[in-house]
């Protein structure tokens, strides 16, 4: 490496090439390598928990791609999927879900310091979205924002320009947004445990997720997840962890003694 | 007479007696969930400016609580500062409910700073009359040598409404105060509090004590933060003794045309004009303290306003002066005639500026800097109020977890102080729903039906005994759902002593037939939907 630096320095130095056996434009190219930042084309991706990278063929939201979360748990899918990129300290914008519930991204583990909120943009909402993303690196879109039809190529067009990325949030199996998708993920199936019939509470949920999309997404795919589980986190279904699930559902009471006990509490304290 | 001797006037619980609270109740105005004002009733409870709400409420149940609105809070004070503008032009707003001017002009006039506070004294009085405001209400007046004095001097007026402070005397009397002034005697001068709180614990009970330690002590060990405290204890104050001429083509203006009609318009001009005045600041190495702020309409209408910011005015701070004057003008003169075509911002005091260092953890980002542009660009389209970030909540219904605030700078810079609770790390609130919370929170629920197996009404006795099991769910969708399983009741009574708040209801946990799961109450015999496990 030293003897390289002396040849670039005597290069400057003399503005020639001087004869030292290994010629120039090889030994920049070896200092080129040796500086050059090892992930390149990481940094155009953003990082989701590694549990749910699986739904990515680039193991994370690329920047400047639009997805689309659909089905009963979309709202909790999606936010789920914002988790590593709000705990890396990048700003989070929410458009159009003024019913979110904030206990329940806090729960996942994401600080809501650095999330932004526009409820109902009534007027220039493309418009609006667009400065927004100039901001936030992830924008979650819910079903209450119209993407008029005639704006969705300008629309999605800004958006890729300005590297951040926009999840939109269906609650039914259809997406309004038919152009420019990247991937798009539909909760096929979604099943909540825990609760009996007068007794227990609702403690883990059963998702099965279908990936459809372009480019390396094009093979479809169906991944479940415990979304969350009884410990409250985010967990792949694969074939070791079924156990667990069959566990689960094979208790008669599906209440564990702690959650029991729970229950009971609350009502005796009142 | 000295050549700095100030007068202020500090209105304590302006905000709350502003929004039509008695005062003699216990009641708190809070900025980011924290309490910035406490009534006399709720600090005799304990609670202090700078405490959480949930501190505040366990320590006086029946708290009543305000969100601070600044821009009404503002628009009431300029009444009072045109009311005093009959005794000197020169008035600096330093923040609502919060003024100083100079008194060596006016208290020649009156003959005596005696004579001078009576007349303050009698046209506030009046004042608060016109404005239906509370009699309750009692503004302190201080008279010192220099502001930081008087405003301690307001502070400390005990039961009398003024206190005079001799000339010369003004050193001897910061130093006899205890320390714990600092938290809230001096308002708007917002020393780091847990650099307060170190003075303290390390047995440093009075500003004497402070102020009688080697500058370069507190210099090394506290920072600038610590310098400034003991500048301003010993009478140096974060501004020069004689205010440094400010040459005129530091001022900046810009006109309009056409002339502009919408506020928010103006108000990003100015910020554009803040812009170019903190660069031309720190190109030169200063930092503008005081502004003049002027507004013209296009038939020579005009507004003149004196602004005092502590630290520095930084762009938006510039802006939010110009929004607060333009809606006083807006609301006090309704015969205004035209659209704004002259906005011009005059730097009145420059100091040198001693620095900002970013922090290497946590604080403002670049990403931050980034953001807020953006923000505020968004919130020029759609308004003020629509862009909202959250801060720290409580209580224990879903939608009490995190309030949503507009987003300002001071938001975004206030929330740094609510760490614990980004990080879910604050302590968990008894009688909240278990995890996992729904991800789905309707701020209004929606009415519902349920009915049992015979197709009767289901109900919640006051013992909480059901009536029938739950079998169908009428107001959800067009058609009835059948429930497959459900848990509850789960009773919540909160605020019991308290007539208007008090509520008593049962939650219920449903799964429907499509497998979707739901959180319904009970209140006063009628369903509603509040929340869905979407």
């Amino acid at each position: 490496m030293k003897t390289l630096c002396r040849v670039i320095e005597r290069m400057f130095d003399h503005s020639t090439e001087l004869n030292s056996g290994t010629p120039v434009s090889e030994a920049i190219k070896e200092i080129a390598n040796f500086v050059a930042p090892t992930s390149l084309a990481n940094e155009k991706i953003l990082p989701v928990d590694k549990e749910l990278a699986s739904l990515f063929p680039s193991k994370g939201i690329r920047r400047g791609s639009i997805v689309s979360v659909s089905g009963d748990a979309s709202v909790s899918l999606a936010v789920a999927l914002t988790a590593e990129i709000s705990r890396g300290g990048n700003w989070i914008g929410v458009v159009g879900l003024p019913s979110l519930g904030l206990s329940s991204v806090s729960e996942m583990g994401i600080p809501l310091q650095r999330w932004v909120f526009i409820d109902q943009p009534k007027i220039q909402v493309e418009e609006s979205i667009a400065v927004l993303a100039a901001g936030v690196d992830l924008i979650l879109l819910g079903e209450e924002t119209k993407i008029a039809p005639s704006q969705t190529r300008r629309f999605v067009a800004r958006i890729r320009a300005q590297g951040s990325s926009v999840i939109f949030v269906t609650g039914k199996n259809s997406s309004q947004l038919t152009f420019g998708l990247d991937l798009s993920l539909s909760v096929e199936s979604s099943k909540w445990l825990g609760l009996g019939v007068g007794h227990g509470r609702l403690s883990s949920r059963r998702v099965e997720v279908s990936v459809s999309g372009r480019g390396a997404a094009s093979r479809s795919q169906k991944i479940a997840f415990w979304l969350p589980n009884s410990r409250g986190e985010i967990q792949r279904i694969t074939h070791s962890t079924t156990r667990e699930k069959k566990v689960i559902q094979g208790r008669p009471s599906v209440v564990s003694g702690s959650e029991l006990e729970e229950t009971i509490d609350i009502r005796q304290a009142s | 007479m000295s050549e700095t001797r100030m007068l202020v006037v500090k209105i304590p619980c302006w905000s709350i007696a502003v929004a039509g609270i008695p005062l003699d109740r216990a009641a708190v105005s809070l900025s980011n969930g924290r309490v910035v004002e406490a009534t006399s009733a709720a600090t005799g409870f304990g609670v202090a400016p700078g405490l959480n709400l949930r501190k505040a409420q366990s320590l006086c149940p029946s708290l009543s609580v305000i969100e601070n609105n600044m821009v009404q809070s503002a628009q009431k004070f300029d009444q009072i500062v045109v009311a005093l503008g009959d005794i000197t032009p020169r008035i600096e707003v330093l923040d609502p409910g919060f003024c100083s001017f100079m008194t060596r002009g006016p208290s020649g006039y009156f003959g005596g700073d005696e004579r001078l506070v009576e007349e303050v004294i009698s046209i506030l009085k009046n004042a608060f009359v016109d404005l239906k405001l509370s009699k309750a209400l009692r503004p302190h007046i201080g008279v010192a040598d220099d502001l930081f004095g008087a405003s301690l001097a307001a502070y400390a007026t005990e039961s009398r409404l003024s206190k005079i402070i001799d000339v010369g005397e003004t050193f001897k009397f910061v130093r006899s105060l205890p320390t714990s002034v600092l938290f809230s005697g001096v308002g708007s001068f917002s020393f780091d509090f847990g650099l307060i709180n170190t003075f303290l614990r390390l047995g440093l009970q009075s500003l004497g004590d402070i102020g009688s330690l080697q500058a370069s002590d507190i210099l090394g060990r506290f920072g600038t933060s610590g310098e400034l405290i003991h500048r301003f204890i010993n009478g140096l104050g974060n501004f020069p003794i004689t205010t440094r001429s400010v040459s005129s083509d530091l001022e900046k203006k810009i006109e309009f045309e056409p002339p502009l009609e919408q506020v928010e318009d103006v108000v990003s001009a100015a910020k554009s004009l803040g812009h170019q005045l903190s660069s031309d600041f720190s190109r030169e190495g200063l930092t503008c303290l005081q502004v003049s702020i002027e507004i013209e309409t296009e038939h020579g209408e005009k507004s003149f306003r004196y602004w005092r910011h502590e630290h520095q005015f930084i762009a938006a701070n510039v802006g939010e002066r110009v929004r607060w004057q333009l809606q006083n003008w807006l609301q006090s003169d309704s015969t205004l005639t035209g659209g704004i075509i002259l906005l011009r911002i005059l730097p009145e005091e420059v100091v040198p500026h001693t620095g900002k260092q970013l922090r290497f953890w946590g604080g403002q980002t670049d990403e931050d800097f980034r953001a807020s542009q953006a923000f505020e660009k968004v919130q020029k389209i759609l308004g003020q109020n629509e862009v909202t970030l959250v801060a720290e909540g409580s209580g224990r219904q879903l939608t009490e977890f995190g309030i949503r605030v507009s987003f300002t700078q001071e938001a975004l810079l206030s929330s740094e102080r609510s760490k614990g609770f980004f990080n879910g790390l604050s302590r968990p609130w008894p009688g909240r729903l278990p995890s996992p919370s729904p991800a789905a929170v309707f701020s209004t629920p929606k009415p519902l039906e349920v009915f049992d197996v015979g197709g009767k009404p289901v109900q919640v006795s006051g013992r909480g005994n059901v009536t029938g099991q739950p079998a169908t769910l009428v107001g959800m969708g067009d058609k009835a759902r059948s429930v497959i399983n459900w848990a509850g009741p789960w009773p919540v009574e909160e605020h019991w002593w308290d007539l208007d708040k008090h509520y008593r209801q049962a939650r219920f946990q449903f799964v429907l037939d499509d497998g979707s799961a739901h959180l319904c109450v009970v209140e006063r015999s009628r369903w509603w939907l509040q929340a869905t496990y979407s």
